[in-house]
């Protein structure tokens, strides 16, 4: 299955520097990458600062988002829990809606307005993903918590329709921009502190495997297994708020990938065990997120918005999961 | 004997513990109070009580999930409370008929996990881990099912795969809160047979609540009775069968322990008494069980007396009868004259 979901890297990579607006061939998106100088500047520009960092930023989004909802699906013991459901994203976009539309902070222009957008995204998450697990104690039955989950997001929603409502006509549009969700918001020299900020968490959540597994058997027994539940969940809390915190600061709220790719991976590796679930909801999250990114860059008329692609690609492996779920090896 | 030799070692001892719930900071609701008993090496204890009788609150207690009220639990004489989540967590296993997300782990994966007491920070099993794990699978009779995923087996398999991790645990004490609740008959009489057989060879001290009167008296080498009342009676399974004692389990309800079957049954009180005369012990026992489910009760003095000639013909003051059914009609006729 590795080799699989390697070989899909190695081929949707390329694909992603060949399509878009201006089609360049392989050969020389090669070239181009290999450093030669004998190659057309306009496409050594389109290349580098364009399309590869945004097929890296696929990358790790890809890997953050899907890392996310597995932490959260074995926290939750909820197999439909992820960040957008749970309405994680939501308050993300209500963070950074606060900072763009309430303090008229604009993305994109300079660093200070980005750390501020990016603060606010964490924030935003943190908040929410703090007020479902106060709720988590009180709600023992996971399906009545991720109910919580979608009223807290449809709360967050309407908070962010009264700043629209109330904000200038350019905040609101470069907010409705960032809300479509895109992965080529981040230029060349902002990618290193992109892959920091998800790289890191990526490495603790790795840390994790170990107590993740225990609580697959549900929390009474991960506490006999010697588990501190407490320090547990506020890692699981801080890490998979901060991965979709980062990339919903950086690419907008990309919904689907966190639910759908934990399950993709469940099935392919056949396992629950996170020691081998872990990076390959890792890899197969990068692969996802750059068949989105190749696809979006297929149009002619520019780039299509991620959030138009992911739930045609993530629905109907949803619901097929839903429906043979008697069949499926890891319901119980 | 050999066998003897784990008896020896006091291993837990509750002194003068209270257990229930702190409401709010000023009241508690307390649902036992000054429980002493002690748990030896090599026992195995069947708690017996009514529902809400305080049996998992007790479980917790002893397990230093939920802080006592009062008093204490000692585990080698130092307090539970004292001992660090890794020291506990090789002390005390528990099994719980929970249900759990591990369908998509092998059984030798989810036994695997009895080993995080001991493994190191991600949990990579040693050669040594991987051998206490096979031998766990082996004890419970589950070898040939090692490598199914735990969402393949039955509920039966699932209880006894969670016994195995606790014995990959490797704890001196194991606690099982109602194993056999979900289980089919055959399920439920291995599964106790394991426990004891765990006890007696392994010499662990296992205390497990139940309902299932007949497997406790069989098996458990004492029984604690949680009375109504918020008291628990502790003693050797016969001596609380031969004193009465297990009548004061259910007091205020219509049931009655009957010591020489060792089961509880629906209180029979009754005007319709006859006296059965009958050489055959099974026999006997089965017509008194027809009589009494129609109501009419047996002893020894009675105006009316069913004399058994054999399994199928029965005199009835004088008057030849053939078949349970027809006796028992017999006697009905008999009563409403």
């Amino acid at each position: 299955m590795t080799v699989i979901l390697t070989a899909a890297v190695v081929v949707l990579l390329p694909a992603c520097l060949i399509a878009g607006s201006v089609s360049i061939p392989l050969r020389e998106v090669a070239a181009i990458i290999s450093g030669s100088t004998d190659v057309n500047e306009i496409h050594r520009i389109i290349v580098v600062e364009t399309r590869l960092p945004m097929a890296l930023t696929a990358i790790l989004a890809g890997a953050s988002l899907s890392i996310a909802g597995l932490m959260l699906q074995t926290t939750f013991n909820n197999h439909l829990a992820d960040p957008s459901i749970l309405g994680i994203s939501t308050g993300s976009s209500l963070g950074v809606a606060i900072v763009m539309l309430l303090f008229g902070g604009v993305i994109g222009t300079g660093f200070g307005s980005y750390l501020s957008v990016l603060m606010g995204a964490i924030v935003g998450a943190a908040v929410v993903m703090a007020v479902l697990l106060a709720f988590s104690t009180v709600v023992k039955n996971s399906l009545l918590l991720l109910i919580i989950g979608i009223m807290i997001s449809y709360l967050a929603s309407s908070a962010i329709s009264l700043l629209n409502f109330f904000s200038t006509q350019e905040g609101v549009h470069s907010f409705v921009i960032w809300g479509l969700g895109n992965f080529s918001g981040i230029t060349l020299d902002r990618l290193p502190l992109f892959a920091l900020l998800t790289l890191l968490p990526i490495f603790g959540s790795f840390l994790l495997c170990k107590p993740l597994n225990a609580l697959l058997l549900g929390t009474r027994y991960a506490e006999n297994l010697g588990v501190n539940l407490r320090a547990t969940r506020n890692w699981l809390i801080t890490i998979s708020s901060l991965l979709t915190a980062v990339v919903t600061a950086f690419c907008g709220p990309i919904g689907f990938i966190g639910l759908m790719v934990p399950h993709m991976a469940r099935l392919m590796y056949r396992t629950s065990n996170h020691s081998v679930l872990l990076p390959a909801t890792a890899l197969s999250g990068s692969v996802i997120a750059l068949l989105c990114c190749w696809l979006s860059s297929l149009s002619p008329a520019g780039t299509i918005p991620i959030n138009a692609i992911t739930p045609i690609i993530a629905i109907p492996v949803i619901v097929y999961i839903i429906v043979n779920r008697k069949n499926i090896f890891y319901f119980n | 004997m050999d066998e003897n030799r784990h008896i020896e070692k006091r291993i837990l001892r509750l002194e003068g513990l209270s257990v229930g719930y702190l409401i709010n900071k000023r009241t508690n609701r307390e649902v036992l109070s000054d429980l002493n008993v002690e748990l030896r090496q090599g026992e195995l204890i069947c708690m017996l009580g009514a529902n809400g009788a305080g049996k998992s609150t007790l479980l917790r207690t002893i397990s230093g999930v939920q802080a006592p009220l009062a008093g204490c639990v000692k585990i080698n004489g130092r307090n539970v409370n004292e001992y660090g989540r890794r020291e506990l967590s090789q002390l005390i296993s528990l099994v719980y008929t929970d249900n759990t997300a591990a369908g998509g782990l092998t059984l030798t994966e989810l036994v695997g996990l009895g080993r995080q007491p001991y493994t190191g920070f991600f949990g990579r099993l040693s050669a040594d881990d991987r051998r206490v794990v096979a031998d766990s699978i082996a004890a419970v009779g589950l070898t040939h099912k090692a490598d199914e995923y735990v969402s393949c087996l039955s509920d039966g398999e699932r209880q006894k795969t969670m016994i195995a991790r606790a014995l990959a645990q490797q704890t001196p004490i194991i606690i099982l809160d109602e194993p056999t609740a979900f289980l089919d008959v055959a399920s439920r009489i291995e599964t106790m047979k394991l426990l004891h057989d765990l006890a007696i060879n392994e010499g662990k001290a296992i205390i497990l609540s139940s309902h299932d009167i007949s497997q406790a008296l069989m098996l458990a080498s004492r029984l604690w009775l949680i009375s109504g009342d918020g008291k628990l009676i502790d003693g050797v399974t016969e001596d609380l069968v031969l004193d009465g004692a297990l009548n004061r389990l259910f007091p205020d309800r219509d049931v009655t322990f009957d010591p020489t079957i060792g089961d509880f049954f629906a209180s029979t009180e009754s005007h319709r008494v006859v006296r059965l005369v009958c050489d055959d012990q099974l026999l006997c026992h089965w017509l008194t069980n027809a009589l009494n489910r129609n109501n009419i009760i047996t002893t020894d003095e009675a105006e009316i007396t069913v004399e058994v000639l054999d399994r199928n013909k029965f005199v009835v003051d004088g008057k030849h009868v053939a078949g349970i059914s027809s006796l028992i009609s017999e006697l009905k006729q008999h009563f409403s004259e």
